[in-house]
């Protein structure tokens, strides 16, 4: 009996435990963590001041009432920010005319070296126009570091010189909400949230 | 700095901290496995440290566990304890069958893991490098061989108690039908 009834609860426990772990059977990996978290609970952006590739600076702040689509690069990477790259030149000529600009950034997460030249450099390379679609690093490594703390970016070194870091898609709403994180692929979802026709939250 | 790679946490740290349990539970001493009857088949034991060592297997408390100091802490104390333990004082109480579905799981476990970690293209981790990740497929596999192999030898070992069908199933398991 008392046997039978501690194989009932440990089986129950067991259950429980496993469904708080992955939010209920749902959420494995902290990358689907963090998705999860962000649409249930969007997160204003901080303020950071940036640079693009003409050396203009950019406040965050000031580019609230229009939504955004946001990527994370350094110029150097070799795979997934060109794939990061493709992605947004593949957005931005979705993009009706009348768009925003910028309505889509790039950002650099190593802006010690990603000087506005090698910004520049990676704009040409893939396409940016520089206004609708600019390539920025923050100035401020405190305000980079909060960046990367909201989107939940995580940047480890590759022991190469270069780094791994989890590459997506990041929608940024009229109010200066991070709401969604795609997968690079979704360019057509990302480009109607731009063009207004998909609700954002 | 059994941390640093995916490789050392999972294929070192996390079996090490529950083998110590393990080895602690099993070297209790024999009456208190049943713990007074709320454990005389072994079960409810196996099943609280069986679920605790697969939470602790889920990429996403692999990363919490390095970004979160609190998380360390509690892997580094209910590993040994609420996994390894239950798990040293269920098994010598197990039948038969749960013991062959324990040895079942794990060989199809490790085969089933080593093969997403190698053929994954994607980090699991968002701490780990995806090179790391491969190398730990490649010795998830290497273990399941190992796990296999050892199975193999104890069914099928010369010993005395092992000539008959009912006697190498019983060796499997760790059974000793001698007495």
């Amino acid at each position: 009996m008392r046997n039978a009834i501690a194989t009932a609860l440990a089986s129950a426990a067991a259950l429980l435990a496993t469904a708080a772990a992955t939010d209920g059977f749902r959420v494995y990996t902290t990358e689907a963590a963090r998705r999860l978290a962000i649409e249930r609970a969007p997160r204003p952006v901080p303020d950071a001041t940036l640079e693009d590739e003409r050396g203009r600076l950019l406040e965050s702040g000031a580019l609230a009432g229009r939504r955004l689509v946001i990527s994370f690069v350094y110029t150097r990477c070799p795979g997934i920010c060109r794939r990061a790259g493709v992605e947004l030149g593949a957005i931005a000529a979705k993009l009706p005319a009348e768009a925003f600009a910028p309505s889509l950034l790039s950002v650099s997460f190593d802006p010690e070296r990603d000087d506005p030249r090698s910004l520049h450099a990676f704009a040409r390379q893939h396409g940016a126009d520089g206004e609708r679609w600019r390539i920025v690093r923050p100035l401020d490594t405190s305000q980079l570091a909060a960046w990367l703390d909201t989107f939940g970016v995580i940047v480890i070194p590759d022991g190469f010189g270069g780094f791994e870091h989890n590459a997506a898609l990041h929608l940024v709403d009229e109010h200066g909400l991070l709401v969604r994180v795609l997968d690079l692929g979704a360019s057509d979802e990302a480009a109607r949230f731009l063009a207004g026709t998909e609700r954002s939250s | 700095l059994l941390e640093q790679r995916v490789l050392t946490q999972a294929a070192l740290q996390i079996p090490g901290l529950t083998l110590a349990g393990l080895w602690l539970g099993l070297s209790l001493p024999a009456r208190w496995r049943a713990l007074r009857g709320w454990n005389a088949d072994g079960l409810p034991g196996l099943l609280v440290g069986s679920a605790v060592l697969s939470v602790w297997m889920l990429p996403r408390a692999m990363d919490a566990s390095l970004s979160e100091p609190l998380v360390e802490l509690a892997k580094y104390t209910t590993l040994p304890l609420a996994a390894g333990v239950p798990l040293g004082l269920s098994w010598p109480r197990l039948g038969f069958v749960a013991r062959g579905f324990v040895w079942a799981n794990a060989l199809s476990m490790l085969a089933t893991l080593g093969w997403l970690y190698r053929a994954a293209p994607t980090r699991l981790c968002s701490y780990y490098l995806l090179d790391d990740q491969r190398r730990l497929g490649s010795v998830l596999l290497a273990s399941c061989a190992c796990v296999g192999l050892i199975g193999l030898w104890r069914a099928f070992a010369p010993r005395r108690a092992a000539r008959s069908g009912a006697g190498a199933n019983a060796a499997l398991l760790g059974v000793d039908v001698r007495g």
